[in-house]
This record gives C-alpha cells, sequence and structure tokens, in this order.
C-alpha cells in the first residue's frame, strides 16, 4: 500500500456481497487531502461498487470507511446516504450523467447549494417573507453558482435546460454541481467517458485546477490512460474485486499483475489437449466457469 | 396554382371513398351493439331488448360524410371539404325528428372540418413556404407565451373571478364559480406534490375529509365558530399528512401511488364505520354557517345570536344570494392564499429542491438533500391546503357524510392537476373549468357529456400527453428577461446515449 501523507480518505477491509456475488473484496487503501487517486481496473471490476459504498448508495457488507475532515473522523459507513455529502463533505458525479435536466444550468447549481441556502431561508419562512438576511444568502449562492459556470465555460448557457447541453457541457456542470456542495472529497465515476480528445484534454486542466484551487482530494474512476497517467498521483487497481496493485502511475503501469489483468495471460499451452480442442470448435459450448 | 402538381380529382376519389367508406365500417362495428342495442325494462320485470338501427345509421353517416371531407381538404381540395361540412351543419339542422344529442354532434362534427378546409383555402400548402407547424408546437409556443405572460393572465384572471358575482348574480351562476374555485383550490394544493415534486399522490380526498370532520366535529362537540376551526383543522389536516407521510414517503413510483390510494380509503372508512363519534354514514348534519368574519350574521332577521345580520349591517335589501356571494369571495381568497404561497415556495431553495427530486432523487442524495424530510414537506404542506379547502366544503354544504370523500373526488383533482399541465398554476385553472364547468354546463347531454369527456381525455393524452399548458420557467435566471435560452423542449439536439 502506498504511503500518504495526509489521508483524506482511508478504506480498510472494505467487502461489498451481493448474495453469493463478492463485488469488493478486502480492499484498503488512502487517498491523499490534495492528491488526485485514481481507480481503474477492467470492466465488473468493482470499481463503482466502491464509490457507491462510499457514498451510501450502498452499505458496505464489512470494512471501515474513514473520512477525516477538519481534524474529525466520519465513518462514513455508519452515516446516513445525505449526510455523507452533507457533513463529511464527499461529493460525487455518476457514470452515467444524473443532472435535474428540465430545470436551468443555474438551478442545478443551486439545488447543490440546498443545505446552506435552506438554513438561510430559515426552513423556508424566512423565505416565505423575504427577508434581507435570505435575500443576501440568495445572492451569494448565485455568486458562487456563478464562479463555477465561469470556471466550466458555461456562463453563456446558465439559463439554459441542463437536458439541452452538449454531452461535453453536461459532464461539466456535474463536476460544478458536485463542487457548489463545497466538499473535502471529489468523486468522479468515470468523467471522461463520451468525450473527444480535446475535450478530455480539457478536463484534465478543470480537475488539476480544482484540486489545486480548492484544497480538495479527487477520487477518479476512469478507463481512458491518458487521462489517468497524466494526472493522478496514486493509481489503485482493482480486478475481481480484489486490488492487485497499488502505487504511484509509473510502478502501476509496469506492475505484472496489472499487465496481467489488462491483456490476459498466454497459457493457451497451459490447457490440457481436450479443452484446447474444445475451445478450437467455434459452435462448442460454455464449459462451466471453473474450467 | 404555380409549381405546384394538383393531384386530379380521379386519382383522389378512389382513395378518398375508400377512407371514408373504412372510417364508417369501424363507426358501424363500434356502435351496432353499442348504441343499436338498448336493454329496457319489460313486461313482468324482464329486460327486453330495443333496436335503434336509425341512431346507429346516422352515426355511420355522420361518419363517412366527415372523414370524406377531412380526405377531400387534406388531398388538395379543401373547397371540397368546406361543401361537406356546411352540407352536415344544415342536414342536422334541418332534417327533421332528429334527437337533440345528434344535433349538436352533427352541428360539431361539420363545423370542425368546415373550419379544417377554411383554414387550408386561406393558406394553402406551397412547396417555396416553410411547411406550417404542427399543432403540438403550436401549443408550446402557446404554452410558452402563457407563462410569459402569466402576470397580465393573473391580474385579468382575478379580476374577472373578483367581478364574477356581480356579471352574473344569480344563485346557478355562483354556485357553479364556488365549485370550480374549490377544486381549483384542491389543484393548487395537490399540486405542489404532484406537479412540484413529482410525487404521485392518489389519496388527496383522504386530506380533503379530514379538513372537512375537523370542522365539522369541533364546531359540533365544542361549538367552535369557522374562523377559529379553519386554522385548526388546516393544521390537523397538516398533522395527518405528517403520519401518515413517514411510512408512506419511502416508497417510490408506483408503489407511492398505490399506498396513498389504500390510505385515502382507510380515512373514508374509519369515518363510516365510526358511527358514534363521526355519525357514520348518515354523516354530520347542520354544520354551522360562517359569519361575516364574526361581525354579522347572514341572516333574514335583523339580529341572530347577539349580532347584526348583514343586511342591516351594511343597510342592504335582503337576499339570500349575500350569503353565496360571501362563500364565493371567501374560496376565492382562500385559493389566492394557496397560490400565492406555492409560486413563492417554488422559488426558495425548499421548492427548487422538490423540483430536483422530481427530475432525479438519487442526485438530490449525492448532493445531500434529505429526501424525505423535502418529501414530508411537500406532502404536510399539501394536506394543509387540503385540510383549509375540506373545512370550506363543509361549511358551504352544510353537511358531510364520507360519500363525499370517495376516490373518484382524488381521480377529479389528479386529473386537473395532470390535463393543466404538471406544475402550470394557470394550467389547473384553464383544467379546473374544463373538468368541472363543461359538464355542468352541458347538464342537457345527460350521460353524453361524460363520453365527450372521455373523448376529450383521450384526445389530449394523445396530443398533449404532458398537459395543456406544459412549460417549465426558471425560478431564477442569471442573463433575466424571464426568456429561457436554448432550444426549446420541441427541438431539443441529438441526445447522445449515456453509456
Amino acid at each position: 500500500m502506498m504511503d500518504v501523507q495526509a489521508p483524506v480518505l482511508t478504506v480498510d477491509h472494505l467487502t461489498m456481497r451481493f448474495g453469493g456475488l463478492t463485488a469488493v473484496d478486502d480492499v484498503s487503501f488512502q487517498a491523499g487531502a490534495t492528491d488526485i487517486t485514481a481507480v481503474i481496473g477492467p470492466n465488473g471490476a468493482g470499481k463503482t461498487t466502491m464509490f457507491n459504498c462510499l457514498t451510501g448508495f450502498y452499505k458496505a457488507t464489512e470494512g471501515q470507511l474513514a473520512l477525516h475532515r477538519d481534524g474529525g473522523t466520519h465513518y462514513l459507513e455508519r452515516m446516513e446516504g445525505h449526510l455523507i455529502a452533507a457533513k463529511a463533505g464527499v461529493a460525487r458525479t455518476f457514470q452515467n450523467i444524473r443532472l435535474f435536466a428540465n430545470m436551468s444550468v443555474l438551478e442545478n447549481l443551486l439545488v447543490a447549494q440546498h443545505n446552506k441556502l435552506m438554513k438561510a431561508s430559515g426552513y423556508s419562512l424566512a423565505g416565505l417573507f423575504g427577508l434581507p438576511s435570505y435575500r443576501r444568502a440568495e445572492r451569494e449562492g448565485i455568486e458562487l453558482a456563478k464562479y463555477w459556470l465561469d470556471k466550466v465555460r458555461l456562463t453563456e448557457r446558465a439559463d439554459w435546460e441542463a437536458g439541452n447541453l452538449p454531452y461535453g457541457a453536461q459532464r461539466r456542470l456535474e463536476i460544478a454541481r458536485a463542487m457548489c456542495t463545497d466538499p473535502v472529497l471529489l468523486c468522479l465515476d468515470e468523467p471522461a467517458a463520451g468525450l473527444n480528445p480535446r475535450e478530455t484534454s480539457e478536463l484534465n486542466e478543470l480537475i488539476l485546477s480544482i484540486r489545486s484551487d480548492h484544497d480538495v482530494g479527487v477520487l477518479l474512476i476512469e478507463h481512458d490512460m491518458s487521462v489517468v497517467m497524466r494526472i493522478s498521483d496514486h493509481v489503485i487497481v482493482l480486478d475481481y474485486g480484489r486490488k492487485i496493485a497499488d502505487g504511484a502511475p509509473e510502478a502501476v503501469r509496469n506492475d505484472p499483475a496489472v499487465i496481467r489483468a489488462y491483456l490476459g495471460e498466454e497459457e493457451d499451452d497451459a490447457l490440457p489437449p481436450d479443452v484446447a480442442a474444445d475451445l478450437a470448435r467455434d459452435a462448442a459450448p460454455p464449459r462451466d466457469p471453473g474450467a | 396554382m404555380g409549381a405546384v402538381q394538383r393531384p386530379s380529382m380521379d386519382d383522389v376519389l378512389p382513395r378518398v371513398g375508400r377512407e371514408a367508406a373504412l372510417a364508417g365500417l369501424v363507426t358501424l362495428a363500434l356502435t351496432a351493439t353499442m348504441v343499436g342495442l338498448h336493454t329496457v325494462p319489460g313486461a313482468q320485470s324482464r329486460l327486453t331488448l330495443e333496436f335503434r338501427f336509425g341512431d346507429v345509421l346516422m352515426a355511420v353517416v355522420l361518419v363517412f360524410f366527415g372523414r370524406m371531407a377531412l380526405a377531400f381538404t387534406r388531398e388538395g381540395f379543401p373547397a371540397y371539404g368546406l361543401g361537406i361540412g356546411v352540407l352536415i351543419v344544415a342536414g342536422s339542422l334541418l332534417y327533421p325528428g332528429l334527437p337533440a344529442v345528434v344535433e349538436i354532434m352533427g352541428v360539431g362534427a361539420g363545423a370542425i372540418v368546415g373550419i379544417n378546409a377554411v383554414w387550408r383555402l386561406a393558406r394553402p400548402v406551397r412547396p417555396d413556404r416553410p411547411p406550417p407547424k404542427s399543432s403540438a408546437q403550436l401549443m408550446d409556443d402557446v404554452a410558452a407565451w402563457v407563462q410569459r405572460q402569466s402576470v397580465v393572465i393573473g391580474v385579468v384572471g382575478v379580476a374577472f373571478a373578483i367581478a364574477l358575482p356581480f356579471l352574473f348574480p344569480d344563485r346557478s351562476s355562483i354556485d357553479l364559480a364556488t365549485l370550480v374555485m374549490t377544486y381549483i383550490m384542491l389543484g393548487w394544493g395537490l399540486n405542489i406534490v404532484v406537479g412540484l415534486a413529482g410525487l404521485l399522490d392518489l389519496g388527496y380526498v383522504a386530506f380533503y375529509a379530514v379538513g372537512a370532520y375537523s370542522y365539522s366535529l369541533l364546531a359540533q362537540y365544542f361549538d367552535f365558530s369557522f374562523w377559529l376551526c379553519l386554522p385548526l383543522a388546516g393544521l390537523l389536516a397538516a398533522f395527518a399528512g405528517l403520519i401518515l407521510g413517514f411510512p408512506v414517503l419511502r416508497l417510490r413510483g408506483d408503489y407511492f401511488a398505490i399506498v396513498t390510494l389504500g390510505f385515502g380509503e382507510i380515512i373514508r372508512v374509519v369515518l363510516q364505520n365510526w358511527s358514534s363519534f363521526t355519525g357514520g354514514p348518515d354523516g354530520i348534519a347542520s354544520i354551522p354557517r360562517p359569519s361575516f368574519f364574526g361581525i354579522a350574521e347572514f341572516t333574514s332577521a335583523p339580529e341572530a345570536d347577539g349580532l347584526p345580520s348583514f343586511h342591516t349591517l351594511f343597510g342592504l335589501e335582503f337576499t339570500p344570494l349575500h350569503r353565496l356571494i360571501f362563500l364565493y369571495y371567501l374560496i376565492l381568497i382562500l385559493a389566492l392564499v394557496v397560490n400565492a404561497v406555492s409560486l413563492r415556495i417554488r422559488r426558495l431553495p425548499l421548492g427548487r429542491s422538490w423540483e430536483a427530486l422530481r427530475e432525479d432523487d438519487v442526485a438530490c442524495q449525492s448532493l445531500g438533500i434529505n429526501r424525505r424530510n423535502i418529501k414530508l414537506a411537500a406532502f404536510t404542506i399539501s394536506a394543509m391546503f387540503g385540510g383549509f379547502a375540506g373545512s370550506f366544503f363543509a361549511t358551504r354544504q352544510g353537511f358531510i357524510s364520507p360519500e363525499s370523500f370517495t376516490f373518484i373526488e382524488s381521480a377529479i383533482v389528479l386529473a386537473i392537476v395532470v390535463l393543466g399541465g404538471m406544475g402550470s398554476q394557470t394550467g389547473v385553472v384553464l383544467a379546473a373549468i374544463l373538468i368541472i364547468g363543461m359538464p355542468e354546463l352541458f347538464r342537457e347531454l345527460e350521460e353524453y357529456r361524460m363520453l365527450i369527456f372521455g373523448a376529450a381525455m383521450v384526445m389530449i393524452m394523445v396530443w398533449r400527453p404532458r398537459g395543456l399548458l406544459a412549460h417549465r420557467v426558471p425560478t431564477v435566471t442569471l442573463h433575466g428577461g424571464g426568456r429561457k435560452g436554448g432550444p426549446s423542449p420541441g427541438q431539443r439536439p441529438e441526445q447522445v446515449p449515456a453509456e
């Protein structure tokens, strides 16, 4: 396990089982407070399941998820789903974008500041009568939204319906929305999926600037190696739910276990002759998984 | 006709004839048994069949010619279409001995095909012009326009509502207006849960019932006045919403709808069977009428219960209309309060989170929004408004029984919200007038009005599946003007599939 100086997240022996299937199997790692930590692995390796455990959508079967914030520690596996974002400060984006499609871009960013604004509106009472304290809070909320709109270059389209934005802009807006919750750990689930090379390099810039300007740790699931290798400080590789490598990008890239997981082993010679013959036949029925 | 090659009559005639004949055949199949056979009680209380093949024939003829007119118009002969339309109207008016229903349907159908033909005559299709907007797009534009002009429409609407008792100072008009206004208020109340928060509540009538019974029982047992009971009824209904909300709000979608439906029925069944307390199926009679804000009573005697009567206080001639007009204004004010509060909340963080919840509740949780609390807030506030409406209903009727709070009431209120366009306040008004007002106005059509009502609902489902005036305006804009940027929903750019 790579040694992390000031961890924002410590995952200890995380296991997630669905019936007989172990999707995440005894995974432990740390993510640095201002590091970009990438989680990679082949399809079905358990990356998104791990994200869902972290952000409260699944209850972990075993293990401890400790989030360190302002000297205190929150144990995410025991918290209610919405408190993980509200109290612990873990924000996330989704693999298949989940914006509020019929609301405007600006409204998406204001909903993200719900808890802050809700308090300012006196749980709607002060807001109902339009007290100045609430109006000030709302103006500040809009200012914050403007800052992030500028950062993701959507100021021009602030009043568009979010669902009408082009795909790349929707990805950026989702990141801006997550940042509006003022998190200490930002979890991005395949942010570069479906982006073209130019958009991907812009995304790299955005993630790097978020990390450097906002003192936030980034946890990143990604398949696109041009993103992973260029921006991450720390890479964790999962395969079949287990952690198979953990370290700096260069070290991970040359790790034989990682290469084996991605490219497969050359083991044709090791097969018994009758199995090899079966495989050679096109219409051969699949053998049981153990074979 | 310039560059357009006009199709020849020889080509068109067989096509139009086939189409009209097919439509007539379908009508024959549909009406042969449903309209053609009529069971009547005969001798020895046995049912006998009566044949009404004349009616079937009329329906087939009407559909045949109507379809023919539409087809001619479409194929580029609008003059023929107009001619047939005029013939249908004339025929229905002049042919002796037609039942009123057939006459009205004939005139209506003739008028529709005639107008369609005139429309085409006025704007012939030409290849050098952009194709005319489809009716769906046209309606989208209308909805957007209504939302932009909502302030003007609101002011005009409220002014009309205030002037209404003086424009139509007769009992039936005021009664109808009060009824429509009650449903507008219920629609606005339910709109919070269904339109904003996106929770399909099929048991709204439960809170209406709680409000009505709260007032009636408080008045019966403790002799409380209406003005004290109104807020209490609202509170009790809100409390009922809170209690019912806790178990129900864990559920989503269809399951939520079914459970609310169940709770709505439970409330009614309790009211029906708890005879010692609620009077059971006999209901509660002689519920006290509201006083004029505790200053005056609406009685013909100059004084009652130590209060002067309304007409002596203001030096007017006594008429029973005073109370009706007062009740009308009361429900108008209540409804406007509900409207003002919901419009205001929509622009607050709470309202925005409701809409976000409707769009995507998983994303809401990931942003730290406590879904249970905001759902409960929506449920409770909406229940409170239902309670206000219920206590008004009780004081207006003077008599309530569990019969008034059946599932059909929930269904009607829900139909108003859905028909108007989810979340649209103006849409609720329009839909309430259509759903409540129209059947009352067309009472002469007897049972056929429900047929027409059903047909209208089906047509709207096909034509405007998201409701008549469905058009969302952002609660806050950066570039101002209330103008919504970007392509309109009708012309969404190609959506890139996610994964």
